[in-house]
C-alpha cells in the first residue's frame, strides 16, 4: 500500500536532509565493517556502488545505516534485480529522513524504523508526530509497529492511526496495544471488516482504560448533551423541598 | 480518560474513523454505585443519605446512549428516586469539526407526593483538536410540574453553552475547561461561568470546579460555588468515588443548590463488545489463536528461542532468514510436535523474516503480519519489545 508520502516526495525530504548534512557523527564511524564490506560479495559491482551511496549519503545526515544495509541484503538473498534493489534502499532512506522529521531529532533507530514501516503503509507524517507528542521521553516502537500491523491487515491508514493515536490518549501501555492488535486481528479472523474492527476495539479498550472517573458514567464525554452534564454535577441525592 | 478517547474518537483527530461506520459495533458497558451522602439544601438542614446509583451506557462512533436512576433514602426515612434517559447522534468529523443532536428524558420523585418530569433537545457544534477544543449550542427544554414552571409560571427553558477545554502538552498538568452558560426560564434569566481543572491518569482522576451565576434574576443561595471530585481505581471493576462541595439551584430539573459530601463504591462491568458482522467468510490465514505459527520465548539475554510450526509432520528442513540473520538462511534444529527452533540474538525492535519448508519459497511465516517486502514478495513482521 503505497503512503502518502510519495516517492517523488521522499526523494525531496531526502535530497535536503542531504544538503544539510551535519559532519558525521563519531559513533557511526568504523561501527563495525563498513557497507562497503558487508554487501561485497552479496551484491554486483554496480549495484553494490549505488547502494553504498546512497548509505553513505543517508549516514552523513545522522539516519541509521543498518536499516538500509539490511533492505540491500535482502533484497540480494530474494535474488532482485540490481535496479530494484537500489530503489528499494532510497526510498527507505526517504521514509527514514521522513520518520526523523515526525518523530525528531532524538529518536531511536528502532523508532525510525517502524516509523519508515507506518509511513510505507500510508500513514500520514503528522499523525507521527501526535504520537510522539502524546508520549514524550518515551519509545514509540511498540506504537508504531501496531499501527502498521493493523494497517497489513487490511484496516485503512486513517482508521489505525487515529484507533492507535486514541490509544495512547488514554495512556494505554505497549502490553494493552498489542493486546488490542491481537484483539482486532481476532476481529477480523471471524469475518469483521478490518477498519470497523479497530474502531469497535479501540472504544472498547479505551473504556476498559478510561478515566475510573468515567467507568460506567459520564463526565466530559456526556457534558455535550447539557441535560445530562447537569444532572451528573454530582452524585449526591436529591430532593424537592 | 475515557472521555478524551470518544472526545477524540467522535470529534477530532480520529474522526476519520467514523467514515467507517458501517459494520461499527456498540460498547456496552454497566455500573451501579452504592453510596453515602451529607448534603443541605438551601434553607433545609444538613441531611444524610444513602444512595444507590445503577447506570448503562451504550456507545457506538456516531452515538451514544446513557440510561440512570438513583434512589436516595434520606435521614428522615424519606425515599427520592430518578431516573433519566439520555442520547447523543454525532456527525462526522470534518477537519475537527462534527455536530451532535441530543435529547433527554428525565423525571424524579420524592415520598410518593412529588413527582416532576422534564424533556429537553439540544443541538451542538464541536471543534477537537489534539490539545485544544470547543462547543457551543443551545438546548430546549420543558418541564411541567416542576420547580421552574412552578416559580417561572412557565414550563420551558432555554439554555445555551459555550464552552472550550485545553490539554496542555505537558502531561502533569491538568486538563482545563470553561464553560458558559446561559439560561433563561420564565421571567429567570442568569448565567453561570464555570471552569474546571481535572488531572487524570488510568488508574485515578481528580477534578476540581469553580463557578459563579450572574443575572438580576435567579433563585437559592448559592450563586458561587466550588466542587471538588475524586475517583480511583481500587481493582479492574471497582472505583471509589468522592466529592464534596456546593452547587446552585437547577430550575430545569426543580432542585435547589446545596452543600454536600459523598462517596461511593462504583462497580463496573468490563465493557462489552456487540458481536461483529459476518461481512464475510473468514480469510483463510485467520489467526489460530490456539495454535501459533511462530512463537518468541525469552532466552538469555539479548536473545530469542524462535519456533515455527512446520505445515506438515513429513517436513525434514526448514530455514529461516530476516534481518537479524544478515539475511543469510539459518536453518531451524526440530522440536517437539511439529516444531522447529532456533535461538538467535534478536534486539527489541521492528524485525523481517521469511521462512521456507524444504528448500520450497521463502514464505511469511505462519501467523506473522504480512508486508510488501519491496521485491515483488512478501515478509513477515514482527516487534521485539524492550
Amino acid at each position: 500500500m503505497r503512503g502518502l508520502v510519495t516517492g517523488p516526495a521522499l526523494a525531496v525530504v531526502a535530497a535536503v536532509l542531504l544538503l544539510h548534512a551535519p559532519a558525521r557523527l563519531p559513533a557511526q564511524q568504523g561501527q563495525g565493517a563498513t557497507p562497503d564490506a558487508r554487501l561485497s560479495g552479496r551484491l554486483d559491482a554496480r549495484t553494490r556502488a549505488a547502494v553504498v551511496h546512497v548509505i553513505d549519503s543517508a549516514a552523513a545526515v545522522g539516519l541509521p545505516a543498518e536499516p538500509l544495509v539490511d533492505k540491500a541484503l535482502e533484497g540480494a538473498s530474494k535474488r532482485a534485480a540490481g535496479e530494484r534493489i537500489v530503489a528499494a534502499v532510497r526510498r527507505l532512506a526517504g521514509e527514514l529522513g521522513a520518520a526523523r522529521l515526525a518523530l525528531g531529532q532524538r529518536a531511536s533507530e528502532g523508532e525510525l524504523v517502524a516509523g519508515a514501516s507506518a509511513l510505507h503503509g500510508g500513514v500520514r507524517p503528522d499523525a507521527i508526530s501526535r504520537l510522539r507528542g502524546e508520549r514524550p521521553g518515551q519509545s514509540l516502537t511498540v506504537p508504531l509497529a501496531v499501527l502498521s500491523e493493523l494497517i497489513a491487515r487490511g484496516v485503512s491508514p486513517d482508521t489505525a492511526a487515529s484507533t492507535v493515536l486514541a490509544l495512547t490518549e488514554v495512556r494505554a501501555t505497549d502490553e494493552q496495544l498489542v493486546a488490542f492488535r491481537r484483539e482486532v486481528e481476532r476481529d477480523i479472523g471471524t469475518g469483521a471488516p478490518p477498519s470497523a474492527a479497530a474502531v469497535g476495539r479501540s472504544l472498547a479498550t479505551a473504556e476498559a482504560l478510561g478515566a475510573p472517573a468515567n467507568s460506567g458514567g459520564s463526565f466530559v464525554d456526556d457534558s455535550r448533551n447539557l441535560t445530562t452534564r447537569e444532572t451528573d454535577r454530582t452524585k449526591q441525592p436529591r430532593k424537592r423541598p | 480518560m475515557v472521555s478524551l478517547a470518544t472526545s477524540a474518537l467522535a470529534a477530532g483527530p480520529a474522526g476519520a474513523q467514523q467514515r467507517q461506520s458501517s459494520g461499527a459495533r456498540a460498547v456496552t458497558t454497566t455500573s451501579l454505585e452504592v453510596g453515602a451522602a451529607t448534603v443541605r439544601y438551601d434553607e433545609f438542614l444538613r441531611s444524610g443519605a444513602f444512595t444507590v446509583s445503577p447506570s448503562l451506557r451504550v456507545r457506538r462512533v456516531r452515538s451514544l446512549l446513557v440510561a440512570r436512576g438513583s434512589a436516595s433514602l434520606f435521614q428522615s426515612g424519606s425515599v427520592s428516586a430518578q431516573a433519566e434517559l439520555a442520547g447523543s447522534g454525532f456527525t462526522e468529523t470534518v477537519r475537527g469539526f462534527s455536530g451532535e443532536l441530543s435529547g433527554s428524558l428525565a423525571a424524579n420523585g420524592y415520598k410518593s407526593s412529588s413527582f416532576m418530569a422534564v424533556g429537553a433537545a439540544g443541538a451542538y457544534a464541536h471543534y477537537a483538536a489534539a490539545r485544544f477544543g470547543a462547543q457551543t449550542g443551545a438546548l430546549v427544554g420543558y418541564a411541567p410540574s416542576s420547580f421552574t414552571e412552578t416559580v417561572a409560571d412557565e414550563p420551558g427553558f432555554v439554555r445555551g453553552l459555550l464552552a472550550a477545554w485545553l490539554r496542555p502538552a505537558v502531561r502533569a498538568a491538568p486538563r482545563l475547561e470553561l464553560s458558559a452558560i446561559p439560561t433563561r426560564a420564565g421571567t429567570f434569566r442568569y448565567a453561570d461561568l464555570e471552569g474546571t481543572a481535572r488531572w487524570t491518569t488510568q488508574r485515578w482522576e481528580v477534578a476540581a470546579s469553580a463557578g459563579a451565576r450572574s443575572g438580576a434574576r435567579t433563585v437559592g443561595s448559592v450563586r458561587r460555588w466550588v466542587d471538588a471530585s475524586g475517583a480511583v481505581r481500587l481493582t479492574s471493576h471497582v472505583v471509589l468515588v468522592g466529592g464534596g462541595g456546593s452547587y446552585p439551584p437547577d430550575l430545569a430539573q426543580g432542585i435547589p443548590g446545596a452543600r454536600y459530601a459523598a462517596l461511593s463504591l462504583r462497580i463496573t462491568s468490563r465493557p462489552r463488545l456487540s458481536p461483529a458482522p459476518r461481512a464475510t467468510l473468514p480469510p483463510p490465514d485467520a489467526l489460530p489463536d490456539a495454535d501459533p505459527g511462530f512463537v518468541l520465548l525469552d532466552a538469555e539475554p539479548g536473545s530469542r528461542t524462535i519456533r515455527v510450526r512446520a505445515p506438515s509432520s513429513e517436513t525434514s528442513r526448514v530455514e529461516l532468514m530476516g534481518d537479524f540473520t544478515a539475511w543469510e538462511p539459518v536453518t531451524l534444529a526440530r522440536a517437539a510436535d511439529g516444531l522447529w527452533e532456533v535461538t538467535l540474538p534478536l534486539s527489541p525492535g521492528t524485525h523481517r523474516v521469511n521462512v521456507r519448508f524444504d528448500g520450497g519459497d521463502w514464505t511469511v511465516p505462519p501467523g506473522l503480519v504480512s508486508q510488501e517486502d519491496d521485491f515483488g514478495g512478501a515478509v513477515g513482521v514482527f516487534t521485539v519489545r524492550e
